[in-house]
């Protein structure tokens, strides 16, 4: 490692740091802004009550000391006790969700890479036929659609049209429905952008040349057209990330999975504001790591890149 | 000319008095400029030949016309339940299909407009719901896209056009911005927002009535999604300034406001517009994507993401309640992707070349 890739790699770090302390800094004083307490909203409580239920959560002190108590709190990953549902902490409550939807992003993102690479290598190929022109159409499309309309529409099509999948995401084989779902999108990307870094991967001297040695296409094609036109892709992360992350949301609750989406979305409708702050952070802390890592990872694989 | 007028014996020298000027007929003939066509007319031209854009055009502006023309004279609205309010004999009807009220008018020789898509689960017409849908998705949309081009643009071309330190700072912000999660610090900024202006000093103001969902989205957005934009411009600002023309321009001595006038402007105006375009599909989508968890535009006020949330509840009975909204999304969104596509390929013919 270079010590230009040293200083880049400690400046994304940096980045990313100073990315997770502003969203700790941005939930805390949105949160704050509510001008309702969460106290008087889930039934009259007499003032007494209140009083002492803002002084065991801390709301009595002044606004910077609750910032800092609870940056160290969270630190320690203590997200303090959730506010609907009294007496459990927020910490356990994402840790139940979590592997639900850890299991469901990744398989949604490992099937949209497996695929998309696939289909679009396979357009690249029989560019301008009609294969190609079918998958250009249908990725089209698929990138059109919000991705719970795309859900409810895939539920309705194979749950209800035409039953062949089932429609609880805690049912045998219940996750099939929304891994596909959750994936369409960012498959259609791929697919997109695979073709695209293919094509200009394959208009390249270098494979002019392997072709001139005698190669077999196949070879040619898999081992060194698809190694570099894969780079590109991993620009990509950064955004399928995000879109996976925040389609879980809406794919857990149509398809009621008891991930953390679901319980996000839940904690919005109870107003919930420490479960709100709990999984923001936490989200975000993932998002952000995830990034920092494809942008490592891009950087070690394309060697041209310029650490400038 | 006057020293050269005579020609001196055996001299080189060429006789001046054989020739004689050029008359302007002449003149015109010499120059071989083409008809001057303005880079925008030059992009709107090939623009125009391509079918798939031009389809795309001729749908959106179908769409625009029935959802802001349509209403005035559209004899049901969004809100009012239809005919007989007490009895539950108005919720869901099919469509074309009259409540018995209606009925009786229509057999005493009277008239009543047909609900073309039938009644949601309220008795509420469910084509001037997706008709006002569609009006207000396309207000966010094009709405929230004026403001990312303010935002975007304004910083973009100050932190390209100054340069130095000062874009140093400005792009480090505009970073920092672009790293953040944007999507969860909307949903956070949202359920704020509506509180705030359900239960705090904003209550009752007309921002409040006009839908303090909406208003934290335009708010969001021009937090957050300008960046895209300004790094956008930035680029372009900072790129043309070093390109060969505009030192051309230079070298034939034109002045700074005449390069930036007709080399930086027309030159960013094709980029802005087309990422101006392609904003408009994913403004839509963060709206409907509020919408469905409840944080979209309020209730009664119907878009088109928020009529497919309502449906969901209704899948097995009544799916045209979810195909009709999702249907409209879908052909705004691809025409308009299809449509920025096609502008980008017809104003910048070398991006379309890098794409082949």
């Amino acid at each position: 490692m270079s010590a230009k890739m040293a200083k880049y790699i400690g400046k994304r770090l940096l980045l990313a740091v100073v990315t997770v302390l502003l969203t700790i800094c941005i939930t805390f004083t949105v949160m704050h802004a509510v001008p309702s307490s969460p106290f008087n909203k889930a039934k009259a409580l007499p003032p007494a009550v209140i009083i002492a239920l803002e002084a065991k959560f801390g709301l009595d002190k002044p606004l910077t000391e609750q910032f800092f108590i609870y940056l160290k709190n969270v630190l320690r990953l203590d997200f303090g006790d959730s506010i609907y549902f009294r007496g459990v902490q927020v910490l356990d409550i994402l840790k139940g969700g979590f592997k639900t939807s850890a299991t469901l992003g990744l398989s949604a993102a490992a099937l949209a890479l497996a695929v998309g690479v696939f289909l679009g290598s396979l357009a690249a190929l029989g560019r301008e036929g009609i294969g190609d022109k079918l998958i250009q159409v249908v990725t089209t499309a698929m990138v059109s659609l919000p991705s719970f309309v795309l859900a409810l529409l895939l539920l309705w099509t194979f749950g209800v049209w035409w039953p062949i999948l089932p429609t609880r995401g805690d049912m045998p084989l219940g996750s099939l429905m929304p891994i596909i779902s959750l994936s369409l999108y960012p498959m259609a990307y791929v697919t997109r952008l695979t073709r695209s870094s293919m094509l200009d991967v394959l208009g390249q001297d270098y494979i002019r040349t392997a072709y001139a040695k005698g190669l077999v296409k196949y070879k040619i094609i898999f081992k060194h057209a698809l190694r570099n036109a894969l780079t590109p892709i991993i620009t990509y992360a950064g955004p399928m990330i995000a879109y996976i992350v925040c389609g879980s949301f809406v794919v857990e609750q149509i398809f009621s999975m008891a991930g953390l989406g679901k319980h996000f979305i839940n904690s919005i409708q109870n107003s919930d504001y420490t479960m709100i702050m709990g999984t923001t952070i936490l989200l975000s802390v993932v998002m952000v790591t995830l990034n920092f890592i494809c942008d490592i990872l891009y950087t070690v694989v394309d060697k041209r890149v310029d650490f400038s | 000319m006057e020293q050269f007028d005579a020609k001196r014996f055996f001299s080189f020298h060429t006789d001046l008095s054989v020739f004689e000027p050029a008359t302007d007929e002449e003149k015109r003939q010499q120059s071989r400029m083409r008809e001057s066509t303005s880079f925008f007319r030059d992009g709107m031209r090939r623009l125009r030949r391509d079918k798939v854009s031009m389809t795309c055009l001729f749908i959106l502006l179908i769409v625009a016309l029935i959802a802001f023309a349509v209403p005035p004279f559209y004899p049901y609205d969004y809100y009012s339940t239809s005919a007989s309010r007490s009895s539950n004999s108005t919720k869901f009807l099919k469509p074309f299909e009259y409540s018995p009220k209606e009925q009786a008018i229509l057999e005493g020789g009277g008239e009543v407009f047909p609900h073309i898509l039938g009644t949601d689960d309220l008795g509420r017409d469910y084509a001037a719901r997706v008709i006002y849908g569609t009006r207000i998705s396309l207000t966010v949309g094009i709405i929230a896209a004026l403001i990312v081009v303010a935002i975007g643009v304004t910083y973009g071309a100050i932190s390209g056009y100054l340069g130095g330190r000062v874009d140093l700072v400005m792009m480090r912000i505009v970073d920092l911005i672009y790293s953040l999660p944007d999507m969860l610090i909307i949903i956070l900024l949202s359920v704020s927002m509506k509180d705030i202006f359900t239960n705090g000093p904003l209550a009752g103001s007309p921002i409040a009535k006009f839908g303090p969902n909406l208003v934290s989205i335009f708010i969001v957005f021009g937090l957050l999604y300008w960046v895209g934009m300004a790094r956008l411009v930035r680029g372009q600002v900072l790129s043309l300034k070093q390109q060969e023309f505009v030192l051309a321009a230079e070298s034939m001595g034109a002045r700074t406001p005449h390069i930036i006038r007709k080399h930086m402007i027309p030159n960013c105006i094709s980029v802005i517009f087309i990422s101006a375009a392609l904003q408009i599909p994913s403004a839509i989508f963060t709206e409907s994507f509020l919408s469905f968890m409840g944080l979209g535009v309020s209730i009664p006020m119907p878009s088109l993401g928020s009529l497919a949330s309502e449906a969901r509840g209704h899948l097995i009975s009544r799916p045209y309640l979810l195909l009709i909204p999702a249907i409209a999304i879908f052909l705004i969104i691809l025409s308009l992707n299809l449509l920025g596509t096609g502008m980008r390929d017809a104003f910048d013919p070398k991006l379309k070349e890098a794409d082949k």
